[in-house]
């Protein structure tokens, strides 16, 4: 082809794009336009479709949830929201009965020009691009559609064009301005050559313009093929700002239980995807984590790699890839698979071509503080004059090596001291941490376009657990003998779950604590838990319980204030929904409670409203959770003497015996829907997939008993003994699924024709379906666990009124 | 639900009520005889004995009269001239039937009745619309012709309400004497200006402009409008004898999608048209807008018995679904709404069927969403009958507590449940029925409800003299479900009661409600309670302090190194911590506490607070 030809062809494609896509703007042909039916507005007797979940691409389709038989569909009977339903005011009738008038108006966008921005575009990468608009008026929310339609030597024939993608400028300024639209070229374009870029100012026609014959500009470019794919980690957020290490090592935080995983230290929500990909490629990614750690004293940084929750196979990841303290690394370490992504693709189906949303998932993950590390770390920070004996490691995995403890005493030697043994604040001053997650692909034979975008990380505030609580002074009377003979103090068990998951348009935050503690009030059991949920930027407080149990014997001195009872409150927005309350148990008896109360709620009331723009249609809607929550609880006091066989290693005949078994289980199921809907019947727009966010349940089971060996009214020195087993677990499922906003509008096309005898190119009409992924969880997150168990641990309690109680251990 | 609503409305007001309320031109019906065409010599015989400046419209009682209506209209999405496919178009043919009911100094009232309507939407004319709007109705007219109220039947639906105002302000004139005036007009989307002038004594032209969008219609804030309308009348009739229309209204764009609506109608008297009057046409009981959407109108066509073979497939599918159970939720909640037998073949349904217990808490939570008074039966029956067990009978009381318009019967059975204690059971049931109250009080207050007060009133009674230390701790949180900050004050006094339960119920309601006008009260109460839950729940409600003042926060400095409940110490902690920007001399202590502090919850949430505050001062 000669030069004249190229540039011939060149001038005729840009002509015919900028007529057809102009046509588009204008409203499209006749008998043309309004939606597909699968997604429509509501009509006036049609509106159908619950959250815009039937319909033909809704999560269940015809053979779902909807169909015949169900409410909602092509009968329109039901329907919530509904988006969905083929009696929706749009489609056309052929009608087209404008016959101009006296318009105007006081507006005009016009589309100056289009510059590719990106130096080499490539199928399936991102593309930057500038347009050049001038608006005579300023005005907000002005969409801009880019389309790619090769050039083609022969025009007679299939000319390939696809959508890439809208964008919405916030603001258009008055007067001339360039605004950056970055898009992607999904892979379906496949073959590498010469395209043309265009872009369609107000593709759907929302803003009045005097002249809408100006809002497109095209440009020739080269796409080059795909190259190898680009792994992104685009988001890495922590549940939380502060941590407070472990020090213990992992067998001893095994030891407390048998076949106990040991609860994950800290969690993280990770957005993550692929470019690159080719329209058949998909890529396993996996994660890997560490904590960075940084001196400001000697500019020194370490690294300690994190273990890694599976939920697949419910273990942590062999983050060493050693499974001896000592030989060092045998395998190479694992990684956190973390999920199939595939390329962005156009599907076409008959005349509707559907562009999916860029994969992204949201992915969340637990991290896993080996024990030895906090260990180390307390060594050092509080005691950084000491001689150094070596930490010697346990059997991971999942601890530190050997290797990996000596490297981090290296790190942490000479650490800044106030002087004070026991305080590490000095050293805290100048060490500071990260979090930081890596991807990559699972195949390692695959090479990367860059690895920069591959690591994220996030600072944490890390603290050292307490110092060991310090023993209260004796008071008792001269010559008193305690059961036990050495001083101790209050017994407390406290532990949590803290985690979030999800995205800022449905996300939630899971936060459990529960506390047992001895002392001088008994035996008291605390509960808190709270979900707040997030819908579309909005937090509800969706759920929130507090439980309190107490059993305390009569002795003398005790206060009023102090009784044997329980209380449990469920509340939902705030607000009080439940309450079982036993103020009093009333002894001696036999008391067994076993109930289960659980209640099913939505919220919010209206749902929250959102807007959004799905290409270039804007969509309204909202969103709601809905969850069942409540609380499985089992009590069993019991005050007979004889049925006191915890422990029967006593000296002495108890004056009373207490003795009470429960199980407190909160739980919840969490699931999100959104319904979307358009003002307008030229587009539509509808709803697919659901989302759980999260599925979880926190049992706490206690057995306590109270030995009384004196109640003090006649001797004036109560004395009872405290047994206590206490454990706390928990089963969690975090988010799964996805949700999907989808909007359709025709867009321009070509086609083969005839014009009489001679064959050329025509301009048809098609429909878009444009995809926006709200929230997309592939990678299931599980975990079962046990967050604390206490086994008969024993406390003494001697009580002189007016004196501090006195407590004892064996 | 209330957004569905207000979607519908947009979806079905758009649509229609747009293209008509902006005004849709009425053309004549040339089939039959027109004022044009055989009575221009009347007319004209009339005009030789009327005062040039016009006379005043006529209203007569028992004036019967017949029309012939038209309306083309069409809205586009964009306001260009040159494009030419409407995105939705509206048409109207039918007859009107009018009687003059009543005749005022100032006012008439007309009976209407549209008949063999067709109104064609997109090409589409649904039978069942045609017959809904063919409903008599009356209107309140101005002695001028200006439309002032409307009274409708129960049978007419919101939806078919709004079509027919709109269809009547159309035509709406201000037939004044003299050569021209200007009035201002409204409709259902803002105001307009009108000018008239006479053309001949007996006939006037309208155009309108300057049109002023209401602020619930954004989209229509700062539209244009244009018009041409001619309206005559004929002495020997009442109201117009013809009204000719052709209108352009075009938004904006900038607050929703630019359009253009183009309306053409046309209203012509049928002067050969007789019947004799017919008062009983219109003497129906006129009643407010029936709770109705077109997600109802189409449950109502549903036969009981498909009604209720919908509802049981649902509630199967309901009970077998692992996932996606809110979309089963919404569907129930829907069909519920079909008929005022659904929500018993619901309970039926309940009490036969081997539904888990799950399901059966969703099922409550359908009848709560679906808010009628059939479903608030359904779940006031499940409280009352002993046959139903305890465990639902507490579900049906949280679902009643979540309606948005408790009816009296439902009111009165939880105020009814409140007072029966006689068991333990009961009494689960009186203090959540006591808590459900609280929480519709908070609806009452938002709707502002008429009896909100004598609610509150009664709750507050309650608080203060229930016959049981727990009792009166649960209406202290029903004053806390209120959310009511009116109540703080009278409710403070409670932080003192002798009952420690008493005490810590008022602290926690005061901290839902906000605890600004009582925070000094609380702070005293802190540092004297001997009561840990108590403390608790006092420092609890202070973390909600907006601005706690220096002594409040020294003195629970001082106050926490001591503390010995561990609740009462997290909260201590956390409102040290959330108030650390504005006294950062917390933050040692709180650092100590980091040190010493034995429960685990305690450090973490102190932790999170410095390292908050840490990173806000960097």
């Amino acid at each position: 082809m000669g030069l004249w030809r190229r540039d011939a062809m060149r001038s005729i494609m840009v002509l015919l794009a900028t007529v057809i896509l102009v046509t588009a703007c204008g409203g499209g042909s006749d008998g043309d336009g309004g939606d597909g039916g699968g997604g429509g507005v509501s009509g006036v007797d049609g509106v159908s479709g619950d959250d815009g979940v039937s319909g033909d691409d809704g999560v269940s389709g015809d053979d779902g949830v909807s169909g015949d038989d169900g409410v909602s569909g092509d009968d329109g009977v039901s329907g919530d929201d509904g988006v969905s339903g083929d009696d929706g005011v749009s489609g056309d009738d052929g009608v087209s009965g404008d016959d101009g008038g006296p318009v105007s108006a006081n507006n005009n966008l016009t589309a100056v020009e289009i510059q590719v921005m990106t130096p080499d575009p490539k199928i399936a990468y991102p593309l930057q691009t500038a347009i050049a608009i001038s608006a005579e008026q300023a005005v907000s929310d002005v969409s801009v559609s880019l389309f790619a339609i090769e050039k083609v030597d022969n025009p007679v024939g299939e000319t390939r064009q696809f959508p890439l993608g809208t964008q919405t400028i916030d603001v258009v300024l008055a007067g001339s301005g360039l605004y950056e639209i970055d898009v992607n070229l999904p892979s379906t374009i496949q073959s590498p050559g010469a395209y043309f870029v265009s872009a369609v100012v107000d593709p759907v026609n929302l803003i009045a313009e005097s002249n809408e014959e100006d809002n497109l500009a095209s440009v020739e470019t080269a796409f080059s093929p795909e190259g190898p794919p680009n792994i992104i980690l685009e988001e890495l957020e922590l549940d939380r700002m502060a941590l407070e290490i472990n020090t213990s090592s992992y067998e001893e935080q095994l030891a407390v239980q048998v076949g106990n995983v040991h609860n994950p230290d800290a969690s993280a929500n990770v957005v993550v995807g692929a470019d690159g990909l080719s329209e058949n490629e998909s890529l396993n990614l996996e994660a890997y984590a560490l904590l960075r750690m940084q001196r400001s004293d000697n500019g020194t940084t370490h690294e300690v790699p994190l273990y890694l929750w599976n939920s697949e196979q419910e273990r942590y990841m062999n983050a060493y890839g050693t499974t001896s303290a000592f030989s060092g690394p045998t395998s190479e370490p694992e990684w956190l698979p973390i999920g199939v992504f595939n390329p962005q693709r156009v599907v076409e189906t008959g005349n509707e071509a559907a562009l999916d949303d860029l994969d992204r998932h949201t992915v969340l993950m637990n991290f896993y503080f080996p024990g030895k590390l906090g260990q180390t770390m307390a060594e050092f920070m509080r005691y950084p004059t000491d001689e150094y004996f070596t930490t010697f490691a346990s059997e991971p995995p999942p601890d530190l090596t050997q290797q990996s403890i000596n490297q981090l005493a290296n790190f942490l030697l000479s650490l800044p001291s106030n002087g004070i043994p026991g305080d590490e604040s000095a050293a805290a001053e100048v060490l500071s941490f990260d979090i930081c997650v890596d991807i990559r692909s699972a195949d390692l034979d695959e090479t990367e376009s860059s690895v920069e975008d591959n690591q994220r990380c996030s600072p944490l505030m890390i603290s050292l657990p307490p110092l060991p609580p310090v023993p209260v002074p004796d008071n008792t009377p001269p010559g008193f003998q305690p059961e036990f003979l050495f001083q101790g103090v209050p017994l407390l068990s406290s532990e949590g779950y803290k985690t979030k998951g999800g995205n800022s348009s449905f996300g939630f935050s899971v936060d459990f604590s529960a506390t047992a503690s001895a002392d001088y009030r008994g035996y008291v059991e605390e509960y808190r838990g709270v979900i707040p949920v997030t819908v579309f930027g909005s937090s509800i407080d969706f759920m929130s319980i507090n439980l309190k149990l107490q059993l305390v014997p009569d002795y003398a001195g005790k206060s009023d204030e102090d009784r044997s009872g329980y209380q449990m409150d469920l509340r939902h927005l705030g607000q009080m929904l439940h309450s079982e309350v036993v103020p009093t148990i009333s002894l001696p008896t036999v008391s067994l409670v076993d109930d289960l109360v659980s209640f099913s709620k939505e919220a919010p009331d209206p749902a929250k409203s959102y807007q959004a723009f799905v290409g270039p249609v804007p969509v309204t809607g909202g969103a709601s959770v809905a969850a069942n929550i409540g609380l499985e609880y089992k009590f069993e006091f019991d005050d007979k003497a004889d049925s006191c066989t915890i422990d029967a290693t006593f000296s002495f005949v108890p004056d009373g015996c207490l003795q009470i078994k429960n199980t407190l289980a909160p739980f919840t199921n969490i699931e999100g829907t959104i319904f979307a809907g358009v003002g307008t019947p030229a587009f539509s727009a509808g709803v697919e997939g659901v989302i759980t966010l999260l599925d979880i349940r926190f049992p706490l089971s206690s057995g306590v008993q109270i030995d009384v060996k004196d109640d003090g009214f006649n001797s004036g020195v109560s004395e009872f003994i405290l047994t206590q087993d206490t454990a706390l677990d928990f089963t969690f499922t975090g988010p799964k699924g996805a949700i999907n906003l989808f909007a359709k509008y025709t867009v321009p096309a070509f086609e083969e024709c005839n014009w009489g005898p001679i064959p050329a190119v025509c301009p048809v009409m098609k429909e878009l379906k444009e995809t926006k992924n709200i929230i997309r969880t592939p990678a299931l997150f599980q975990l079962s666990d046990n967050l604390f168990s206490v086994n008969r641990r024993q406390l003494d309690v001697v009580v002189v009124p007016g004196e501090t109680p006195g407590y004892y251990s064996r | 639900m209330k957004l569905r609503v207000k979607h519908l409305i947009a979806v079905v007001g758009v649509a229609l009520s747009l293209a008509l309320v902006s005004g849709v031109v009425w053309q004549f019906y040339l089939g039959h005889r027109t004022i044009d065409e055989n009575e221009n010599s009347r007319v004209t015989d009339n005009e030789s004995v009327v005062p040039e400046d016009g006379v005043q419209l006529q209203w007569r009682l028992g004036a019967s009269q017949h029309y012939k209506l038209q309306t083309d209209s069409s809205m586009t999405l964009n306001a260009d001239q040159a494009m030419t496919t409407p995105s939705l178009t509206v048409k109207i043919e039918a007859d009107l039937a009018f009687q003059t009911l009543e005749v005022g100094e100032h006012f008439a009232v007309a009976g209407l009745q549209l008949s063999s309507v067709d109104m064609n939407i997109n090409g589409e004319s649904k039978q069942q619309v045609n017959e809904a709007l063919s409903v008599p109705f009356r209107v309140r007219f101005s002695t001028s012709g200006l439309p002032e109220s409307f009274d409708f039947s129960e049978l007419v639906t919101s939806e078919n309400r709004l079509i027919l105002e709109n269809l009547v302000r159309m035509f709406q004139v201000d037939w004044q004497l003299g050569e021209t005036w200007v009035t201002r007009e409204s409709t259902a989307l803002g105001s307009y200006s009108a000018t008239y002038h006479r053309k001949q004594p007996l006939q006037i032209s309208k155009t309108k402009h300057n049109f002023s969008g209401l602020p619930d219609q954004p989209m229509f804030i700062g539209a244009m409008i244009t018009s041409n309308e001619t309206i005559a009348i004929d002495r020997e009739f009442d109201w117009v004898s013809k009204i000719n229309s052709s209108e352009t209204v075009i938004t904006s764009g900038q607050n929703g999608p630019a359009m253009k609506i183009r309306n053409e109608a046309s209203l012509t008297l049928l002067a050969d048209v007789k019947t004799a009057p017919n008062e009983n046409r219109w003497s129906f009981d006129a009643s407010v807008p029936p709770s109705n959407n077109a997600v109802e109108s189409n449950l109502a066509s549903l036969t009981p018995a498909e009604a209720r073979r919908r509802l049981l497939a649902e509630v199967d599918s309901l009970n077998n679904a692992a996932e996606g159970r809110i979309v089963f939720i919404h569907r129930i909640r829907d069909l519920l709404k079909a008929n005022e037998l659904q929500p018993d073949v619901l309970l039926e349904t309940m009490q036969t069927d081997d539904l888990s217990d799950r399901t059966r808490a969703d099922v409550y939570l359908a009848l709560e969403l679906a808010d009628t008074i059939d479903s608030q039966t359904a779940l006031t029956s499940v409280m009352m009958d002993p046959a139903w067990s305890n465990r639902d009978a507490l579900r049906a009381i949280v679902a009643l507590g979540g309606v948005d318009e408790p009816s009296d019967t439902s009111l009165d059975t939880l105020w009814m449940l409140t007072q029966n204690n006689q068991t333990d059971n009961d009494a689960r049931l009186a203090s959540t029925a006591t808590f459900a109250l609280g929480t519709l009080g908070k609806t009452m207050r938002l709707a502002e409800h008429p009896a909100y007060a004598d609610h509150t009133s009664r709750l507050l009674d309650g608080a203060m003299g229930a016959a049981t230390d727990l009792e009166r701790a649960n209406y202290v949180h029903a004053i806390g479900n209120t959310q009511d900050e009116a109540l703080a004050e009278s409710m403070s006094v409670l932080l003192q009661d002798q009952s420690s339960m008493v005490r810590r119920a008022t602290a926690q309601s005061l901290g839902a409600i906000g605890p600004d006008q009582v925070a000094n009260k609380l702070l005293s109460q802190l540092v004297k309670e001997a009561n840990g839950s108590v403390r608790g729940a006092i420092a609890e409600a202070m973390q909600n302090w907006t601005t706690p003042t220096p002594d409040a926060v020294l003195t629970v400095r001082n106050l926490l190194p001591t503390e010995v409940d561990e609740n009462a110490r997290l909260h201590m902690a956390m409102f040290l911590g959330e108030n650390l920007s504005t006294f950062p001399e917390s933050e040692q202590l709180l650092r100590q506490l980091l040190r010493v502090e034995q429960s685990k919850n305690v450090r973490q949430k102190v932790a999170e607070t410095l390292a908050k505050n840490s990173l806000h001062t960097q």
